[in-house]
């Protein structure tokens, strides 16, 4: 059976998330409570997933990044979607 | 779509004869001679010869291109990348036997002009020994280039009479000679050709000559959808009479000849009567220029077609007529012109240019065979056992020929270059576009909706259009691209009363030409989906432009002017298109890999056609910004601040 493409389960979670922080854990086990703000598209031809990275920036941040004149620019981190191992949205 | 010539009828087959058969149809003109060379002229090599001929014509033209490949028209039309759009959801990687297949027909373009007009002018020579060749030949190649220009609209409606009367030609001159020889018919009994094959010593190198009588083949399946099936088939009875018995016609001549060997005769011309020469050689020309044209047509075709599909970098294409399909590509034009000049200068005689006739050929005729049986099995769904044994056939039979043809690279190393630079060009183009691709960062835009409302009824703010035009990659309605939203935003806010998105979606079908209007906010933000054949030129201003008229044919949409001075006498309003170009900032880190082809691919987007050109936006109001394309900022600056020295110090 085909594997299902964990990204756009996340991508349907996200686009219903409304901006509410909600927390990643890594592969490496690391924990991070944000917001995606942006995403990547996948090659489909290469059997990537739908989303293969993930822009994001962390709950901290979350403030300065509404009010940052560069807020349209590239912010935040990438996370790419092999990287990760959970998403709870709240 | 079908074209008025796809059906079977006396015209479609004239037309047919004009467009199709023009290259296969002037192999005469030297695949004998090539067959024989300089070797000894006997009944083995004259009957094998000639078997091999017939049986390759069998096999390669009317089993695998005529019955089996023109099966794989995709909505009528045929050529290497419509049977790739056919099958390229079955497997990534079919891209691959594309670019080479492409590469190496476009490589052919080169040669076949060359070969085919040297061929029919150096039979002046029997008339006018001394007669200049080369000068004559490169003035013909310079003409139909010229002409190419003007499109063939006014002079294509001889062609097909001028190649019935070529034809014609060739089977009258043939009987003429079968008269005097009748059991040169026996040639086509399969074991001349085995039997030569097996006993002549280097029989396998004669493959490479055989082969030059089918080199018109691949052609054949390129021009296909401007003539159609029905009538491809019905005019090949005709032209395979008449090919074969002019070949039959060249093997009776020579084995009435009483010397053992051709001595620079081209028994093409040696089977026509003295008086006959020039009207011979005339219609010989006007099949040769015929052939070119159709050739170099269907190069046009093909880089158009990998234009759309985004295997080359955009180029001008020009419409020269309202014929459809009838295009003109100046760069490719030009390019063509000096690579067939370029071979008359170097090897000057058509017996040196059939030396490295036919490598290329076989390249794309085996990626051909390869795209085919991905069709068979996949699309017509053919039993892997019948696949695995046609596919047997044809390529024992093409990599024999490809084999014998091998030889001729000493000759032709350069077209090696040639087909590898075309191949790499295609390859990093399209990969460089993955890469980008990959590097859109797109936001869900409902995000922004509501900011682009107020912006655009901010009044503290110049409006900067009335209608704001944006082109858009994404193919989810629900996503924009964050550069774009940068541009509105960030870049001088763009207030605009109505933002417009539209996107192009490329079909796999040749001619589809269809859109969709959603209206996200009413009167506000509207997105058009373009859905566009890989055929169809995606002149975005001309398509908006008949979406515009429809809304408000419609009374979806009022286009009258916003401002009340215009408004009152009806004027219409602004629109003005943004063009969003990338470029790829310092700051990212690549592989090598990605970073050899994204600098190859920037490079030769400095050569290429603009975006607003592309787009056919050149004659609107457009505004270009460049925005980088900032992904994976270098991680691993080593700078370190060290104390200003002070006076004191030193």
């Amino acid at each position: 059976m085909k594997k299902e493409d964990f990204s756009r389960e996340i991508y349907a979670k996200y686009y219903n998330s409304k901006g509410k922080p909600f927390e990643i854990i890594l592969n490496d086990g690391t924990a991070l409570e944000g917001i995606f703000i942006g995403f990547f598209h996948g090659e489909k031809d290469r059997g990537e997933p739908y989303i293969f990275m993930w822009r994001f920036i962390s709950k901290e941040e979350i403030d300065d990044y509404n009010h940052s004149p560069e807020k349209y620019q590239a912010m935040g981190r990438v996370i790419y979607q092999k990287d990760i191992k959970t998403v709870r949205f709240k | 779509m079908s074209n008025i010539h796809s059906k079977l009828s006396a015209a479609g087959v004239l037309v047919t004869l004009g467009i199709i058969f023009g290259d296969i149809g002037t192999s005469p003109l030297y695949v004998l001679k090539a067959v024989i060379g300089e070797r000894e002229i006997t009944q083995e090599l004259v009957f094998g010869g000639l078997s091999l001929v017939f049986w390759t014509l069998t096999l390669q033209t009317t089993f695998k291109y005529i019955w089996l490949t023109l099966q794989a028209d995709n909505h009528g039309e045929g050529g290497i990348f419509s049977l790739y759009t056919l099958v390229r959801r079955y497997k990534k990687w079919l891209y691959l036997p594309a670019f080479v297949g492409a590469g190496a027909l476009l490589a052919d373009g080169i040669i076949t002009p060359p070969i085919s007009v040297s061929s029919a002018i150096e039979g002046l020579r029997l008339v006018v020994p001394d007669i200049p060749v080369i000068p004559i030949v490169i003035a013909i190649i310079l003409g139909i280039f010229a002409f190419q220009r003007l499109g063939t609209k006014i002079v294509g409606g001889a062609f097909g009479p001028i190649m019935l009367v070529w034809f014609t030609m060739l089977a009258v001159l043939g009987i003429s000679q079968i008269m005097l020889f009748p059991s040169v018919l026996k040639a086509f009994s399969p074991h001349y050709a085995i039997q030569l094959l097996v006993n002549y010593p280097g029989s396998f190198w004669l493959l490479g000559a055989v082969f030059l009588a089918t080199t018109g083949a691949e052609a054949l399946y390129s021009d296909l959808g401007h003539c159609g099936r029905k009538n491809v088939r019905v005019s090949w009875v005709f032209v395979k009479i008449a090919l074969l018995l002019n070949y039959c016609g060249q093997g009776a001549w020579l084995l009435n000849r009483e010397t053992a060997h051709l001595d620079g005769l081209n028994p093409f011309y040696e089977i026509m009567p003295q008086w006959f020469l020039i009207p011979g050689i005339v219609v010989a020309t006007a099949a040769t220029i015929i052939a070119s044209q159709a050739l170099i047509s269907g190069s046009f075709t093909m880089i158009s077609e990998a234009v759309s599909l985004n295997f080359w970098p955009r180029v001008t294409i020009k419409y020269p007529t309202d014929v459809r399909g009838q295009l003109y590509v100046p760069s490719i034009n030009w390019l063509m012109c000096m690579g067939c000049i370029g071979v008359v200068l170097y090897f000057r005689e058509s017996s040196n240019m059939e030396a490295i006739y036919g490598f290329n050929i076989t390249l794309a005729m085996l990626m051909t065979t390869l795209l085919m049986m991905y069709y068979l099995r996949y699309v017509k769904k053919y039993t892997v056992v019948l696949v695995a044994a046609i596919l047997t056939v044809f390529l024992t039979v093409e990599i024999s020929f490809f084999v014998a043809n091998i030889i001729k690279l000493k000759e032709a190393w350069m077209f090696l270059f040639i087909v590898s630079g075309i191949i790499l060009t295609m390859y990093v183009w399209y990969r460089a576009r993955k890469i980008l691709n990959k590097l859109v960062e797109f936001v869900p835009i409902i995000e922004h909706l509501p900011a682009l409302v107020d912006l655009s009824k901010d009044q503290t703010i110049a409006k900067y259009a009335t209608h704001l035009i944006y082109l858009t990659s994404a193919d989810n309605p629900r996503q924009i691209e964050r550069r774009t939203i940068y541009s509105i935003f960030s870049r001088n806010p763009k207030r605009a009363d109505i933002y417009w998105l539209i996107h192009i979606d490329r079909t796999n079908e040749p001619y589809t030409m269809e859109y969709t209007v959603d209206e996200m906010v009413n009167d506000k933000i509207i997105r058009i989906d373009f859905r566009l054949g890989f055929r169809v030129e995606p002149r975005v201003n001309l398509l908006f432009r008949k979406v515009v008229e429809e809304m408000v044919a419609n009374k979806e949409l009022d286009i009258t002017s916003r401002y009340e001075s215009l408004s009152k006498y009806n004027l219409a309003a602004d629109f003005r298109f943004v063009i969003l170009e990338r470029f790829l900032s310092v700051e990212n880190e690549f592989s090598v890999k990605d970073s050899f082809i994204l600098n190859s691919y920037f490079m030769l987007r400095n050569l290429a056609q603009s975006d607003s050109k592309a787009f056919g936006l050149d004659t609107s109001d457009i505004s270009i910004e460049k925005i980088p394309l900032v992904i994976s900022p270098a991680t691993s600056v080593k700078l370190k601040r060290k104390e200003l020295k002070t006076d004191t110090d030193k």
